[in-house]
């Protein structure tokens, strides 16, 4: 659970970070673009039913990592597209407690268990 | 729709045994929770009336009917945000499709029992496809704001956060229906049939 909390405040921190960092515009359009998608995700893989959402988190810390190679950016973006984009992954990978179960989850619509 | 008649395979069992007897039944297999509760419902239905109250209010502003109260970003911010161009792209201002995406929720979160996701698969998923289009809707309709307005309206993103709420809330009995009609197709019976509810 708390790394999804983390999550969403850390998604939370690049919804603001553009008002209080030093940011070109591009870089203002990706935090703002990717604050609300982390959020969205850490709110929704919260839930057992909804965790492998989380998956797409992973895909968002990939692109904060590779957005300095690809945009003007200034140092202070430059450090936080790093470490969020580390920490959005290091979150994310990791599955944390199930404390509901789901019935084999979405694989299991793939690879259903039959009753005997 | 017309379904099996509740089949008389249940044993004449005292009131308060035959009830729990049934909410143990209506847990799918491999579950902890019977996803189709009330108890997960009820949050589904107030999430959903305060979502509808936020895209009517909205609506009211768009159609220049009330002026948005935005007690963090401003009047003015909200105004913006309400009649920027993205509002303007749809025929129709997003306020009162959300209005009517609501509304869908409603109407399709509270229809069928706690036996729902075995009993009317089909509604489950149509359930499903309606919370997740509003849900990743108001997802882009946030980053709209963010990125291409730079305004804040606090209503939208109260409809915004509901929508979430909703869709994380709603999605685990298609999950169950789903792997209901999995299992009917991996044994050989129709997976349709088991959609339409004729599945035990």
């Amino acid at each position: 659970m708390w790394a999804r909390v983390i999550t969403i405040a850390l998604g939370a921190w690049l919804l603001i970070a553009p008002a209080i960092i030093p940011t070109t515009e591009a870089t203002r359009i990706m935090d703002r673009a990717i604050g609300p998608l982390v959020i969205w995700i850490g709110v929704l893989a919260l839930r057992a039913v909804t965790r492998p959402t989380r998956a797409v988190n992973v895909l968002a810390g990939i692109a904060l990592l590779i957005a300095p190679w690809l945009a003007p950016i200034t140092v202070a973006q430059q450090w936080n597209s790093e470490l969020a984009g580390w920490l959005l992954i290091a979150l994310a990978i990791p599955k944390g407690a199930i404390h509901q179960r789901v019935g084999g989850g979405w694989m299991a619509v793939l690879h259903p268990r039959t009753e005997g | 729709m017309a379904t099996l008649a509740n089949a008389p395979d249940q044993q004449a069992l005292p009131a308060p045994m035959a009830s729990k007897a049934s909410a143990q039944a209506d847990i799918p297999p491999g579950w902890s929770y019977n996803p189709s509760a009330w108890r997960d419902r009820r949050w589904l239905i107030a999430l959903a009336v305060i979502g509808f109250a936020a895209a009517a209010y909205t609506a009211l502003g768009q159609f220049g009917v009330v002026t948005l109260w935005d007690p963090f970003f401003g009047s003015h911010s909200s105004y913006l945000v309400t009649h920027s161009a993205i509002e303007r792209i749809l025929p129709v201002p997003d306020g009162a499709l959300g209005v009517v995406g609501y509304i869908a929720d409603l109407v399709l979160g509270a229809s069928g029992g706690a036996d729902r996701w075995r009993r009317r698969p089909w509604l489950t998923l149509l359930f499903a496809l309606t919370i997740l289009g509003l849900g990743v809707v108001s997802l882009a309709l946030t980053i709209l704001q963010g990125v291409l307005v730079q305004q804040w309206c606090t209503v939208c993103l109260v409809s915004a956060a509901a929508s979430t709420l909703i869709f994380g809330l709603g999605i685990g009995e298609a999950l169950a229906s789903l792997q209901l009609l999995a299992r009917a197709h991996a044994a050989g019976r129709s997976a349709w049939q088991a959609m339409c509810g004729f599945e035990k």
